[in-house]
């Protein structure tokens, strides 16, 4: 689903990213953990397209895609999803009316017709559901007003309408509580499937105690140093991150 | 201000064509209240960029050209078809028309049922019942003080009066819809409206400029509105000119103890458009709320200015204006607000914020607090700004496109404003304006 090979990134002339490789199939969960400024985030940015980086080497496949030749828009229609370590706040723009104009920008680009009100509405409920989210915050603005816990619990909803082949968690876990950590973990393991595919990034390990990763990776000074099974998070969360330096 | 003689000699003619073809009329006294404006706009002249109100508007464009007056020849041979994409839709309400600044009846429905709501217009209450029309002047004052509101005075000759007796509620918003259409030479209209709300009544007007034709014109309309103790006026303003077109708007609004006042200007159209709001706040109790949408884009020039007199304690006033500039468009807010010595206790608050989509958009906002009163809470914010870059990327992670992410935030912007209108078919043609802007359908909102 994703492969990425050598990648190199760049933020106002400061390389982040030196070298990154890593291989995704549908199906899998893949953790990435590291300590602060390892580049865990400037990773996942790269993969959703922001554009105040600059990819200085290397290469990304998405499905049959040359991701990097995509436009933001592009690769989210193609399946990538992002949710943000920190969602923006967007002022007079609701939530549902933001969803639904994202269902239908993705539906257009499949060839498929746009779904009407009734219909979009029954979805909401659906997938409100299975995130516990609170209906009241479906008129509100984007964002505005929200939680921590309520912001992160809403990236978590929008990855429920939109369905994406591949999400990217950024420290999701971040600000939230144990109980909403609960419940978005279990929102992603009931939206788990053998189609579609996870990256994790974290800090702690406490998120994959309910998310059970295939993969960890520890990403260290822009590269990935080492790669293993859920026991390397463990490891991590006995030892730190001192020992692999 | 000294004006070159040429360039109001064509007004000197104007006025001339206006006393002849008034014949034994120019006798009425309403004719004195015209030749004293007509003296002061010769006196005074135009305003220059030197006067400080006028610093950021260049009006030579308009003051150079000369202008026939509108004449009323060809109304009749316009139907209603013609005209529907102006009014709101499946408008039950009362409904004055002008057109080129003369009224045509037979486009017009006055004729409410309500007891205590009285609509006529300026020429026929010239017509049968001058003195009752001079003394709701008497009440109103002249305002010269605004070279441009005594042009209007000048030439005065028709427009809406509306008067609602005391505890009366229209049960109807009223529409004026100010049509103006292409001439063979570029004409000069002078709308003016009275509008009257006794203790205790309470009415919603609407005020549109529009056009039929694209053409030059220019259109300088003045509307007066008193409002009495305890009574509550909505007064929504849709300026959608022609793009050729000159506008300067005039509001004045007395308001006495209690009462509420709530303006939402909208201005979109026009190659210079200016609008002013005068609020007197003559009463304790008094609340003003100030809103404003103004969107340039081309070469327009849109000014907004308001002025705010906090004359008595306890008053509120609120301002917000929402302003989005493309292309080589130019804005200007100039919003004062003055709190008299009297006015403790005055809570008053302004924001005007300014999005520029293009490099070469300009804004020139201007907020000015004079406060004399030791015991008042006042402020004031502006901000002029690009879209927010993360919120565009936000949406753009979710599929929606660059384009649209900006439609949406523009949009989002303009709301702000437009929510406040409270009727459906008034906020629906305004926001088929903001979208027809944006090249988006109504699907974007719905």
């Amino acid at each position: 689903m994703l492969e990425i090979k050598n990648l190199h990134a760049a933020i106002e002339g400061n390389e982040i990213l030196k070298g990154i490789n890593l291989k995704i199939n549908a199906g899998e969960i893949h953790a990435i953990m590291g300590p602060n400024g390892s580049g865990k985030s400037t990773l996942a940015n790269v993969l959703a397209g922001r554009e105040e980086y600059e990819i200085t080497g290397g290469s990304v496949r998405f499905k049959d895609n040359d991701l990097l030749e995509l436009n933001p828009e592009d690769r989210a229609r193609e399946g990538l999803f992002l949710a943000f370590q920190y969602p923006v706040e967007i002022p007079g723009v609701s939530n549902s009316y933001f969803l639904k104009t994202a269902y239908n920008e993705k539906r257009k680009y499949q060839g498929m017709e746009e779904i009407d009100a009734a219909d979009f509405l029954m979805l909401m409920k659906e997938k409100m559901k299975l995130i516990e989210m609170d209906q009241a915050l479906m008129n509100r603005p984007v964002n505005e007003g929200f939680s921590g816990g309520e912001k992160k619990r809403n990236e978590i909803f929008q990855m429920a309408v939109l369905e994406p082949k591949l999400a990217i968690l950024d420290e999701t876990d971040s600000g939230l509580d144990i109980d909403a950590l609960k419940i978005v973990a279990n929102g992603v393991n009931k939206l788990r499937s053998k189609d579609n595919a996870y990256i994790v990034v974290t800090h702690y390990q406490r998120l994959l105690a309910y998310i059970i990763p295939d993969f960890v990776h520890v990403l260290y000074k822009g590269k990935i140093v080492k790669s293993g099974g859920k026991e390397l998070a463990l490891d991590l969360e006995k030892k730190g991150y001192d020992w692999l330096k | 201000m000294q004006t070159d003689k040429t360039i109001l000699q064509s007004y000197i003619n104007n006025f001339q064509f206006l006393e002849r073809g008034l014949k034994k009329q120019s006798n009425d006294p309403i004719h004195d209240l015209r030749k004293t404006a007509f003296n002061h706009l010769l006196e005074k002249g135009f305003p220059t960029k030197r006067e400080e109100e006028w610093r950021f508007t260049d009006i030579s464009p308009i003051i150079q050209e000369s202008f026939i007056l509108a004449e009323e020849n060809n109304i009749k041979e316009f139907k209603q078809s013609d005209i529907i994409q102006l009014m709101f839709k499946d408008w039950a309400g009362p409904l004055l028309v002008f057109i080129n600044g003369n009224y045509a009846e037979h486009l017009s429905d006055i004729n409410t049922a309500q007891a205590g709501l009285t609509i006529d217009t300026m020429l026929s209450l010239l017509k049968k019942d001058q003195k009752s029309l001079l003394d709701t002047f008497t009440e109103f004052k002249t305002y010269n003080e605004n070279v441009f509101s005594a042009l209007n005075t000048a030439f005065i000759k028709d427009g809406s009066i509306i008067k609602l007796e005391k505890n009366v509620i229209a049960d109807k918003p009223i529409h004026l819809l100010y049509i103006s259409t292409k001439q063979e030479k570029p004409q000069l209209i002078n709308p003016r409206n009275l509008i009257y709300l006794s203790d205790n009544s309470q009415a919603v007007i609407i005020e549109s400029h529009v056009n039929l034709t694209d053409g030059q014109y220019f259109n300088n309309p003045v509307t007066e509105i008193r409002i009495a103790e305890n009574a509550r006026c909505n007064h929504i303003r849709i300026q959608d000119e022609s793009s050729e077109a000159f506008h300067i708007g005039s509001i004045f609004v007395d308001q006495k103890q209690n009462s509420h006042y709530f303006s939402t200007s909208l201005m979109f159209g026009g190659k210079i458009a200016r609008n002013n709001i005068y609020t007197n706040l003559d009463g304790e109790g008094i609340e003003t709320i100030l809103n404003g949408l103004y969107m340039g884009h081309d070469d327009q020039l849109i000014d907004n200015h308001t002025f705010i007199n906090h004359a008595k304690p306890h008053c509120e006033s609120h301002e917000l204006y929402q302003g989005i500039l493309t292309d080589n468009a130019k804005g200007v807010f100039s919003g004062k607000i003055m709190v008299r010595p009297d006015a403790q206790k005055t809570d008053a608050k302004q924001s005007n914020n300014c999005l520029l989509l293009s490099n070469e958009a300009r804004i020139n906002s201007k907020p000015q607090l004079e406060i004399y009163a030791d015991d008042v809470r006042c402020t004031h914010g502006a901000t002029v700004g690009q879209l927010n870059q993360d919120a565009i990327f936000y949406l753009r992670s979710r599929g929606i496109t660059w384009q649209r992410a900006k439609n949406i935030l523009t949009y989002a912007f303009a709301e702000q404003v437009v929510e406040g209108i409270g009727i459906d078919s008034v906020r629906d043609y305004v926001n088929d304006i903001i979208l027809s802007r944006l090249k988006e359908d109504m699907n974007f909102i719905k």
